[in-house]
């Protein structure tokens, strides 16, 4: 195994420490929990001269409810929202995407905010994220700006953080009575897998008609993404199976897997299996609203 | 299975259900992928081996004791003869459950989507 290049480890005790560490040194990169960041490191695809550790700042690591909110510091690892009530009570698709990231050792090292930042095209977290409607906080020495969770990536491995910038949180409005959530994965095994693709869908139902609709794939684009066109036919719709069923076949055209000759999975296989897993996400979701109301 | 004699039962026992997991990795997810010769999987991210979730409730293992006249106390090998039976099981279970009989493993999730793909035209 490869040695990783040598650097400067940084262990901030606060956010404001943390924040002047990062912009002050050119080379800098923040690490919690390092599940991917170590082996990147290591391979060479990432170089850094300074590490800041994130993992002593207390500040980062938290999930609450206020103001109509939850909200999840960045550092929260993946073991913490999995077995959060909270979270499995009042948004229970991000719990059950948390609990099949990776394996034991890595969720409980993984952070949510690492999830985001490292930006796969497959991260687990993220399509939940996406369909809760999330927003992303970033911190810099300038002050705190909010994007929402769609502008966040901007391609694969890549998000909008400019240098100086630390993702602090994610929060996304605490989800109504009549709402519910599907999510689902495909590996090439049971546990300890990559997403070959995932899909998340948030459905609200209002008097039997659907209010809102937000849906999203992993691993079928550069980025986690949104699909509003799957979205829109939902909208005001009284939904069934036969109408799931239908709108979902859409994502076969919609979604845009990678090309490439030695992917995990094809490009056909992929867009196939968008459609199968959307249909089952937005089931779930159906089955989860329905449930949901008083 | 023939043991010949169990020296150590336990330790067949481990033998067995490994086996099944192996046989389990082999027939559905292990291949080895190379690109002008080269290895491009070659890490357990992309090398895929079953983990404890991929692994069914194995049923007690039954062990037939017949001595074999040319080896110490008779013992008969255990660790790999148990994986003859596992493969041919999986496969014939998918020739089973869709018609498909695949001469080839591994018969990956995708392998299978396509073959019955074929099989519809």
């Amino acid at each position: 195994m490869k040695p990783v290049p040598e650097f400067v480890y940084h262990t901030p005790q606060d956010l404001a420490e943390a924040l002047q560490l990062i912009s002050e040194y050119e080379d800098s990169l923040p690490i919690a929990g390092g599940t991917d960041l170590i082996i990147e490191l290591r391979n060479g695809a990432r170089k850094t001269g300074h590490l800041i550790s994130l993992n002593q700042v207390k500040d980062l690591n938290y999930i609450k409810e206020e103001s109509g909110h939850i909200h999840i510091g960045a550092t929260t690892k993946h073991t913490q929202i999995a077995s959060s009530k909270l979270i499995k009570n009042r948004a229970s698709i991000l719990s059950e995407a948390a609990l099949q990231v990776g394996s034991n050792q890595i969720r409980n090292l993984g952070t949510v905010g690492g999830n985001l930042c490292n930006a796969s095209p497959g991260a687990d977290t993220a399509t939940p994220l996406l369909v809760l409607g999330a927003q992303a906080v970033i911190s810099s020495k300038e002050g705190p700006r909010t994007v929402p969770l769609t502008d966040f990536f901007t391609g694969p491995k890549r998000n909008c953080l400019k240098h100086g910038e630390l993702l602090t949180e994610v929060s996304f409005p605490s989800p109504p009575e009549g709402s519910g959530g599907g999510f689902q994965k495909l590996g090439r095994r049971q546990g300890c897998t990559i997403s070959l693709i995932n899909a998340a869908a948030y459905i609200e139902i209002e008097s039997g008609v659907c209010k809102e609709a937000r849906v999203a794939v992993g691993a079928c684009a550069p980025t986690p993404v949104r699909i509003p066109d799957v979205e829109s036919q939902l909208k005001g719709e009284r939904l069934d199976d036969d109408l799931i069923e239908e709108v979902s076949r859409a994502c076969y055209v919609l979604v845009k897997p990678s090309q490439r000759e030695h992917s995990r999975a094809s490009e056909e296989y992929r867009r196939e299996m968008s459609c199968v897993l959307m249909k089952r996400a937005l089931m779930g979701a159906l089955d989860n609203a329905r449930r949901n109301m008083k | 299975m023939d043991v010949g004699k169990a020296i150590d039962p336990l330790l067949i026992d481990g033998q067995i259900h490994g086996a099944i997991s192996h046989g389990i990795g082999i027939s559905l997810m292990e291949s080895i992928r190379l690109d002008q010769g080269s290895v491009i999987n070659d890490n357990f991210t992309d090398y895929v081996i079953p983990s404890i979730m991929d692994t069914p409730d194995v049923a007690e293992s039954i062990l037939v004791e017949k001595p074999y006249r040319n080896s110490a106390f008779g013992a008969k090998g255990v660790g790999e003869p148990a994986i003859i039976s596992i493969v041919p099981a999986i496969t014939n279970a998918i020739y089973h459950a869709t018609g498909y009989s695949s001469n080839v493993i591994p018969i990956t999730s995708e392998f299978l989507y396509k073959a019955l793909r074929r099989m519809e035209e």
